[in-house]
């Protein structure tokens, strides 16, 4: 991604944003931890809050595809219907590493 | 006490009231008695009855005796008869057959003529025959009997034989009780004496005439005497029976009768116990003394109630004279009249008398007596009780004190008090009083049958008539005031406060009230009213005066506005001239120069700067002077300043071998509150100072604080040089306007003369002093103290320096040169200038440059422009759409005209007073772009930057409250709003939130409040907000759906406003301005008109 347009975007510095990734990238990967546990476990309670905040998060920062795939999740953990939850994690795993890697190079 | 012992044993004695049957003490002894008399009575009785039987025992004996003697007589005669006949023939029978012992009688037996066989019956024989006769016909038992019987059928028995005995040894008689065949006899024996008859047959015994042959026993029965006796007997026993039943019920009843006695008198005696303990109570506790005194007066009884009414215990008492207890000086009265009262032997009635108590105090009793006589209607003495009545006595005395002193008063009171009939008869007047009021007495309103209505004035009559009839109809009560001619006549003024009162039929029966003579009072009034009169005069007068001084005053302030307006022309009359000549020769001197030509330049830029400051100066000096000067306050950074100063001079000392220093204290805080600009002025008068008179050396320039309040502190700057010095006569002079050390330096150094006056006097504003210290020849150090407020403002701003290369700035100004020198110090600095003659072309240039991607950034505007000024150019460009990023505004105005209100609403940022000196405008102007720079897209403007306003930020603190759980939000949007210039608090939930804010209303001005949050979502957050009261504050909604429910349900929540996540800046900016900025321009405006109501105030 490219950090010096999403901070320009967002309105502060690149050092600032790359230090907010930093910290997304703390907290979603313990969502994510957790969202992928209650998806095992049937806790839909709180996978949906896992993904919801890892939504929320995401979408502030415009990380579009990321938001996109744990609203997917939000959604089918509050259905209750799992089915392919699994891939989805995936996806949304890969994303992090991505973003991990474009933070950290 | 021993008096109370004895009292007590008497008391054990008797019963106390209320014992209700005897003490059985006497009965044992009376049963005894009782008993003991029975004892002796049956005593008695079987006494008299065991006497009786015996007696009658030997009666009967006697008379059984004397029937055995008649018997013993009777049969002696018979014996004598027989004898006397020699014997007795009878025929002989086998009962009665011949008697052998007559067998030597040969005539014993004889035959009858007839055949008959006889026998000789001797008397013995015969006797024999009838004693069995006897014996079988009445149990009579005989006997002859000797103790030498011819018969042995004649020997005696026992007892015959000692009967026999006993007559041979003399006795008479025997007789006796003797028990034969178990009944009880009488037996008498008595000596047989030989007769001569009896020897005819009983000589051969050889007795004699007179001998003792036997005896005859004759034996009685005693049953038939013991019948009677019996009979009798039980006759006796009855009769004693009787008898002794009379005795024993004789004794009973005098038993009972002596218990009933004894009970009765017991009852009497328990009844006289009983009234006696009774009475004892009542004398012992009662509070009276209770007393008896024989006919001399002595006492004879005290109940110990006298201890305690005098002190003396009844055993001290008794016996004395009741009047010894008198007062010994009411004694020999009292005596007198006590003993009259006992010689006639009356009651004592409740005489009352004064005594001395044991311990010497007085004490009064009141005495009641009553004679009493003894059985024989003698004259024994008195009985009664006294009370003391000391207390009531001295209430009494008391009262009357009282009473005497109210009298006292009451007379003292210049009131008469009357009572009358209707007809204005007065009566119950105090004669002294009705005398001083009306100069006629109490008799004289008699005698001259006065009635008081005839004293009162006829004027006054119909209103006092009218008061009384009023009273008449209402409660009665009047209060009249009039006038009175008194017997010399004077008149008085009356004040008549009286009742009427009402019968119980309602009818007026009498007046009561109270006259007083209140014509003195009436004369103080009407004294009163005169001097009112007077004092309104007065007032009316004074009212005059004080207008004519207003209007003086008016005239003299507007003398005064005249004088400032004057100056204030003046001051830009002068500098619109001298801004050229200071701008061309800035321009001037950036053009190439020859040397001389260098310094030509640099000689007019001198005398330039030199006028300007001594217009500056005398501008300041008569501000002052017209006391109009007033100080800001406003937060700023005393270093900062310091700093500045030393920069300015900097440049001045570039020539110079003078080192400059500034020191700054540690302690100095990094905002005060103060006139920065006044400030500035000190330092930078004091440090110029030393430049000029510094040739070589150093300058430092020290800022310390010297002193601390809780609400302030002092700050202490000092300026030392190592110039040449003051002479120490002058130290002071300096200080004075238009002195200077020493005439000629103004020639070589310059200056007015005037900077340091005003220097102290701007010190002596700020509470501080200007002072000075020096040595001629080595230096001097100029001392300046000011107080500056404290500043609540700590962190201080963040100043990005903003660069201004490649800025592009629009300058629109009418004067051509003045549009010109600015351009060249723009352009100097590395910017880009458009200039502008005419306001018109502004707004064009400004869309151009956009629509060619070029935008300006900055706009410096002049204000006095011909067509369109400053104020509208702004106002348009203000206009301008959104699109078109925004221009910080400058106005740059050499007019006096300093309407900030105006500048605001017209939209400028900041504005700058011509001329202005080239470093400062490029500060304004990089302080105005940064400001641009971080509020490029928004519209949120800062306050109007003035001069004063240049080094520092006085941009509103806007706080805003960001509620969001999100950490990574969180961050972002802090540092969003970082870059925005804004300071944001964080919560992390609703319920922090609300805390957050209801802790401290004031420190928020707007919140962002996320939607979905654990604890406490948004929307009940914002309804608890709401609830508590927390109405004002903007709530802004970030809300993920931005559907139109959910933006509803925000708003019905109480929000007002929503951001669409995620949020981008300029959505927040532009909410942060819509909610903010209008409230905060409503803010800035009500402090611009604070601050312009205030002065004129001219900056330089």
């Amino acid at each position: 991604m490219d950090v010096e347009n999403a901070a320009r975007n967002l309105g502060i510095g690149r050092d600032e944003l790359l230090e907010v990734l930093e910290l997304f990238l703390e907290i979603s990967w313990e969502d994510f931890l957790a969202l992928k546990e209650a998806l095992e476990t049937g806790d839909q309670p709180r996978a949906a809050a896992a993904a919801h905040s890892l939504k929320g998060a995401a979408l502030n920062l415009g990380l579009q595809e990321l938001a996109d795939l744990a609203r997917t999740l939000e959604l089918a953990a509050k259905d209750g219907v799992l089915l392919g939850a699994e891939g989805q994690l995936e996806a949304l795993r890969e994303k992090l590493c991505d973003l991990a890697q474009a933070v950290h190079p | 006490m021993e008096n109370h012992n004895r009292c007590e044993k008497r008391r054990e004695n008797l019963p106390r009231g209320d014992v209700t049957l005897p003490s059985p003490d006497h009965w044992p002894q009376l049963r005894l008695y009782m008993l003991a008399l029975s004892l002796l009575w049956t005593l008695c009785i079987c006494g008299s009855m065991g006497l009786t039987m015996y007696m009658h025992r030997q009666e009967i004996l006697t008379m059984a005796h004397i029937t055995a003697e008649a018997n013993y007589e009777k049969d002696i005669l018979y014996r004598q008869w027989n004898a006397s006949h020699g014997g007795v023939y009878v025929p002989a029978t086998p009962e009665s057959p011949p008697n052998p012992w007559l067998a030597h009688l040969p005539e014993r037996d004889v035959t009858t003529t007839s055949g008959k066989k006889l026998t000789m019956i001797n008397p013995a024989y015969m006797m024999r025959q009838v004693y069995a006769r006897a014996n079988q016909e009445y149990q009579i038992r005989g006997n002859i009997t000797s103790l030498k019987p011819m018969d042995p059928l004649r020997i005696p028995d026992a007892w015959e034989t000692r009967a026999l005995q006993a007559l041979e040894k003399g006795a008479k008689e025997v007789s006796a009780v003797e028990v034969l065949d178990q009944k009880p006899y009488l037996r008498l024996l008595r000596p047989f004496y030989v007769e001569q008859a009896c020897l005819n047959c009983h000589a051969q015994q050889g007795y004699k005439v007179g001998d003792i042959k036997g005896g005859i026993s004759i034996a009685v029965p005693l049953e038939p005497f013991w019948a009677t006796s019996r009979q009798e007997g039980v006759a006796l026993i009855f009769g004693h029976g009787f008898v002794w039943l009379l005795g024993i019920m004789g004794i009973t009843l005098g038993g009972r009768q002596i218990q009933q006695k004894v009970r009765a008198q017991q009852a009497s005696e328990q009844a006289l116990a009983e009234s006696e303990a009774r009475f004892r109570d009542i004398a012992e506790n009662t509070q009276e003394f209770i007393w008896e005194v024989d006919p001399e007066g002595r006492y004879t009884y005290a109940n110990p109630v006298v201890e305690k009414i005098l002190g003396y215990p009844p055993e001290e008492v008794l016996g004395r004279y009741f009047y010894d207890f008198f007062h010994p000086e009411d004694r020999e009265a009292l005596k007198s009249a006590a003993l009259e009262v006992f010689a006639r032997q009356e009651a004592l009635r409740e005489f009352s008398n004064r005594n001395l108590h044991r311990d010497g105090r007085e004490v009064w009793r009141l005495t009641s007596g009553f004679p009493i006589f003894d059985e024989t209607g003698r004259f024994k003495g008195y009985r009664g009780a006294d009370v003391d009545i000391t207390a009531s006595k001295e209430t009494e005395e008391a009262l009357r004190k009282s009473e005497a002193k109210h009298r006292l008063l009451v007379n003292q009171i210049p009131a008469v008090v009357y009572e009358g009939g209707l007809d204005w008869s007065l009566d119950l007047f105090d004669d002294n009083k009705i005398g001083a009021l009306t100069g006629y007495s109490q008799a004289e309103f008699t005698s001259r049958h006065l009635r008081w209505n005839d004293l009162i004035v006829p004027a006054d009559l119909p209103q006092v008539r009218a008061v009384f009839l009023q009273a008449l109809k209402g409660d009665g009560a009047f209060l009249r005031e009039y006038r009175i001619r008194k017997k010399n006549g004077e008149i008085a003024w009356i004040q008549d406060r009286g009742q009427i009162i009402f019968d119980s039929g309602k009818w007026a029966e009498k007046v009561q009230g109270v006259l007083f003579d209140i014509t003195a009072s009436k004369v103080a009034e009407e004294k009163i009213l005169q001097g009112r009169q007077e004092l309104v005069q007065a007032n009316e007068q004074l009212e005059a005066a004080i207008e004519r001084a207003s209007l003086l005053a008016t005239q003299a302030a507007a003398a005064n506005l005249a004088k400032s307006e004057f100056l204030a022309r003046m001051s830009h009359e002068i500098r619109t001239p001298m801004n050229s000549i200071i701008g061309f020769t800035e321009l001037l001197g950036d053009t190439p120069l020859s040397e001389e030509q260098v310094g030509f330049v640099k000689s007019v830029k001198q005398s330039a700067e030199a006028l300007l400051s001594l217009i500056n100066d005398i501008l300041d000096f008569s501000k002052i002077e017209a006391g109009q000067l007033t100080l800001e306050e406003v937060d700023f950074d005393p270093e900062l300043v310091a700093y500045e100063v030393c920069d300015m001079i900097f440049a001045r000392l570039r020539d110079k071998p003078v080192e400059l220093l500034c020191r700054i204290g540690d302690q100095v805080p990094a905002f005060v509150r103060g006139d920065p600009g006044r400030f500035r002025q000190v330092l930078l008068n004091l440090i110029g100072n030393a430049a000029k008179f510094t040739a070589q050396g150093e300058i430092e320039l020290s800022l310390q604080v010297a002193a601390e309040e809780a609400s302030r502190v002092q700050l202490h700057v000092s300026v030392r040089d190592t110039g040449i010095g003051i002479p120490a006569d002058r130290l002071e002079q300096i200080f004075e306007a238009f002195q200077q050390a020493d005439g000629s330096t103004t020639r070589q150094y310059g200056g007015t003369g005037l900077g340091l006056s005003i220097c102290r006097q701007l010190a002596q504003l700020m509470e501080g002093q200007v002072c000075a210290e020096s040595a001629e020849g080595r230096g001097s150090t100029f001392h300046f103290t000011a107080w500056l407020g404290k500043s609540a403002q700590t962190t201080p701003e963040k100043r990005a320096t903003v660069s201004l290369a490649g800025k592009k700035v629009l300058v629109v100004d009418d004067n051509e040169a003045h549009l010109e020198i600015l351009s060249h110090v723009l352009t100097a600095a590395g910017m880009r200038v458009v200039g502008l003659t005419r306001g018109e072309e502004a707004v064009a240039a400004v869309e151009e440059a956009w629509e060619a991607g070029d935008p300006f950034h900055l706009g410096v505007l002049d204000i006095r422009m011909p067509g369109l000024d400053g104020y509208a150019v702004a106002k348009r460009l203000r206009g301008l759409p959104p699109a078109i990023p925004r221009l910080s505004l400058l106005a740059y105005s050499s007019s006096t005209d300093q309407n900030r209100v105006r500048f605001r609403e017209a939209g400028f940022d900041g504005f700058l007073l011509k001329p202005v000196k080239r470093p400062e405008l490029l500060q304004m102007v990089a302080r105005l772009l940064q400001g641009e720079a971080v509020a490029a897209e928004t519209t949120a403007p800062g306050p109007l930057l003035t001069q004063q306003t240049v080094q520092e930020e006085i941009k509103h603190r806007v706080r805003i409250l960001l509620v969001e759980d999100n950490p990574v939000n969180q961050k972002l949007a802090l540092l969003m709003l970082e870059k925005g210039g804004y300071q944001a608090d964080l919560a992390q939930n609703g319920q922090e939130a609300v805390d957050k804010y209801a802790a401290d209303p004031q420190a928020y001005d707007l919140i962002f409040m996320d939607m979905q949050m654990p604890v406490m979502d948004g929307l009940t957050a914002t309804r608890t907000l709401r609830e508590r009261g927390f109405v004002e504050v903007p709530i802004i909604a970030m809300t993920a759906n931005a559907m139109r429910e959910d933006r509803d349900k925000c708003l019905r929540a109480g929000m007002d406003d929503y951001i669409a996540k995620p949020v981008k800046r300029e959505v927040v900016f532009d909410m942060i301005q819509k909610w903010l900025v209008n409230r905060e321009e409503n803010r800035w405006m009500l402090r611009m008109r604070q601050e312009t109501s205030e002065s004129d105030e001219m900056s330089f």
